[in-house]
């Protein structure tokens, strides 16, 4: 505290000078830490004081817009290019950043401690030794998150050679690695036999578009994952069978798989897993002991499904009876299959995407009886630009007292009748309602409870706001809110 | 302390008074530590020094009482958006002058938010900017020799210098 009281004191007038120089090296290397390697990098010739403070990073960022000049290559059109001078170009590209961060970590070899490494940059598996050295080097400075995405979305993207294999191996020696994210790899620990141990301080991990080689090798994988808490599969090869079981993986909360294009099944036994989150085609669940598992998200997208089809919901109050919160997203003909089913537990049900196929979402108030203990409900509509007609001779669905329903949100309204024949019916039958939400901005899910926010639909501000305000008023009792974003 | 006190009272290294809230007193660790351990209430004499001059001070409390509501309570992510707009406002005003105060001041008072919000700013007027430019932004002297400058030239091939 010594020497920041000497420089409070300093009279502003006198000192103009040399202003920032009276700063200690702690927080001219964070300000430094902000700025892109490349122009760090450059700060380094300013003054003798400054030659060394880009030395001590506490994350290591190599990719293009980091470590190469800026409109060097993005000025180039590469579109019009031949397929041959595109590779030239890329190769050239490729070898720049790969010497210009080589000169780069031997400069900061001096450091004891880097918290990330992230390369996001197009690498496909012949420079795999060049890639790994980089790994190394932070895995020897006790890195604890990496954080690779191997193909970048640009006009060099396309990899004429395999997908980099992610190098487990190194992670046997020295690992103190919490949280590990690869986007384009192929992550294959080891054969069945050997027991791969890398992975144990592992808390995070997070799999885009990975090839995970085979079913064993995954299974190798998760063995040893004894920290783990978050996992996700988005869009990974070779996933078949997803099993999880006692006694691997028992601090796992969370699991998301979306979207895997060879899975068939996910068996999930004596976990303590507290979210799943699974969208892509029908496949099997079975859960044998998951007492936590209190949050679900279902989105389906499998066009093989009849309207005959009940699955997942008529077996979910069996198998998951504990169930709090759901999520249904796109789930086709839900109303058909929601006849039979009973929640005891639920009390909140998000239902997204609505409108994608039908524009009647009537069949929402004939499922809320499957519902008894329903405190909040949420309806997020779709997208789609389609603009119905004033329906009419709908049957209004049957009365039904929903008394422990409270909340009501209802995101995406353009105005439709549709929306205010539900609205209505809400406004009704819930006797115990506080607040009634209608915002026209569409919102998507973008899974572990965060959500992305769209422009609002036209007409609402036109038309859609001024009907809807006028029809619902009407209905609206006292002790009810009515909200209008 | 006693619970019935709302605001504390302060003085800069000048020796101004200032008046700032409990909970925007909390943001920064050292005063939650006085807080704690001296006694605030009415009838209590003393009047701790912060060792940061007026004109920071005022910006500093002025950062706290707009993130106090935030940081005890914790809000929507509207609310979120909103002050990071404010942030940016905030730091627009007399930022040479006073940045550096800023800075420091933050650094002294472990307020990590404005810390980074500060350095952020101090950073962002370096982007871009040649090397030339930057020791005029901030009033540094070159003190190389031609000759190591060349020798540093030749460390980083991948990078221009001018």
């Amino acid at each position: 505290m010594e020497e920041v009281n000497n420089i409070m004191e300093i009279d502003d007038d006198i000192n103009e000078e040399d202003r920032i120089n009276q700063l200690p090296d702690s927080v001219l290397a964070l300000i430094l830490s902000k700025l892109t390697t490349r122009e760090a990098v450059r700060t380094s010739v300013v003054s003798k004081r400054w030659r060394n403070l880009f030395n001590s990073p506490i994350s290591l960022v190599l990719d293009a817009p980091n470590m190469l000049e800026t409109n060097k290559y993005s000025d180039m059109n590469v579109s019009q290019m031949s397929f041959w001078e595109r590779s030239i170009v890329k190769m050239k590209r490729t070898v720049e950043i790969m010497n210009v961060v080589c000169f780069y970590l031997k400069s900061v070899k001096e450091v004891q401690k880097i918290e990330k490494l992230r390369v996001h940059f197009t690498f496909g598996n012949i420079y795999a030794c060049i890639l790994n050295w980089w790994i190394h080097f932070a895995l020897e400075r006790k890195v604890e998150e990496i954080d690779l995405c191997l193909l970048e979305d640009n006009y060099f993207s396309a990899p004429s050679e395999g997908f980099h294999v992610f190098p487990c191996d190194l992670l046997v020696e020295i690992s103190s690695l919490k949280r590990l994210c690869l986007a384009y790899c192929v992550l294959a620990p080891g054969s069945q036999l050997s027991i791969f141990s890398g992975f144990n301080t592992l808390k995070t991990l997070e799999l885009t578009k990975v090839d995970l080689v085979s079913d064993d090798h995954l299974q190798n994988l998760l063995r040893n994952c004894h920290d783990i808490e978050f996992l996700s599969f988005n869009i990974c090869w070779n996933l078949h069978y997803l099993r999880i079981g006692h006694p691997i993986c028992q601090k796992l909360k969370y699991l998301n798989v979306s979207d895997c294009p060879h899975l068939l099944a996910i068996e999930l036994k004596g976990l303590n897993v507290e979210t799943l989150e699974y969208k892509g085609r029908f496949i099997w669940f079975q859960f044998h002991y998951t007492p936590r598992l209190r949050t679900l998200f279902i989105g389906l997208n499998d066009w093989r499904i009849s309207s005959g089809d009940i699955w997942p919901l008529c077996t979910l109050p069996i198998d998951l009876p504990q169930l709090e919160t759901l999520f249904l997203e796109n789930t086709c003909h839900m109303g058909a299959a929601m006849y039979v089913t009973r929640f005891s537990y639920l009390r909140h049900l998000i239902i997204l995407k609505l409108h994608e196929h039908e524009h009647n979402i009537s069949w929402i108030a004939s499922i809320l009886k499957c519902f008894p203990r329903l405190q909040k409900l949420e309806l997020h509509l779709g997208m789609d630009s389609y603009v119905g007609e004033e329906l009419k001779d709908r049957n209004c669905p049957p009365r039904c007292q929903h008394d422990q329903l409270k909340e009501v949100v209802i995101s995406g309204m353009k105005g439709q009748s549709s929306e205010i024949e539900i609205a209505t019916y809400l406004l009704k039958n819930a006797t115990s309602l506080q607040t009634m939400e209608m915002d026209p901005r569409p919102r998507v899910y973008l899974g572990n409870g965060k959500w992305h926010q769209l422009e609002p639909n036209g007409i609402w501000p036109r038309t859609g706001r001024n009907k809807v305000e006028h029809y619902l008023r009407q209905h609206a009792g006292a002790a009810v809110q009515l909200l209008f974003l | 302390m006693s619970s019935s006190v709302e605001a504390i009272t302060v003085l800069s290294s000048d020796g101004d008074e200032f008046k700032i809230t409990v909970s925007a007193a909390k943001l920064s660790k050292p005063l939650n530590w006085m807080l704690e351990d001296v006694c605030f209430s009415d009838d209590c004499d003393e009047v701790p020094t912060i060792e940061v001059n007026s004109k920071t001070l005022v910006k500093v409390i002025e950062y706290c009482e707009k993130h106090a509501p935030r940081a005890n309570s914790g809000a929507s992510d509207s609310d979120a958006e909103e002050l990071k707009k404010w942030d940016i406002e905030f730091m627009k005003m007399d930022v040479k002058d006073i940045l550096f105060h800023i800075l420091m001041a933050a650094n002294y008072l472990h307020m990590e938010g404005l810390y980074d919000l500060a350095c952020q700013t101090a950073a962002d007027l370096m982007k871009g900017m040649t090397v030339s430019q930057i020791r005029k932004i901030f009033h540094i002297k070159n003190d190389f020799s031609s000759e190591e400058q060349e020798q540093l030239r030749r460390q980083h091939p991948g990078c221009s210098f001018d």
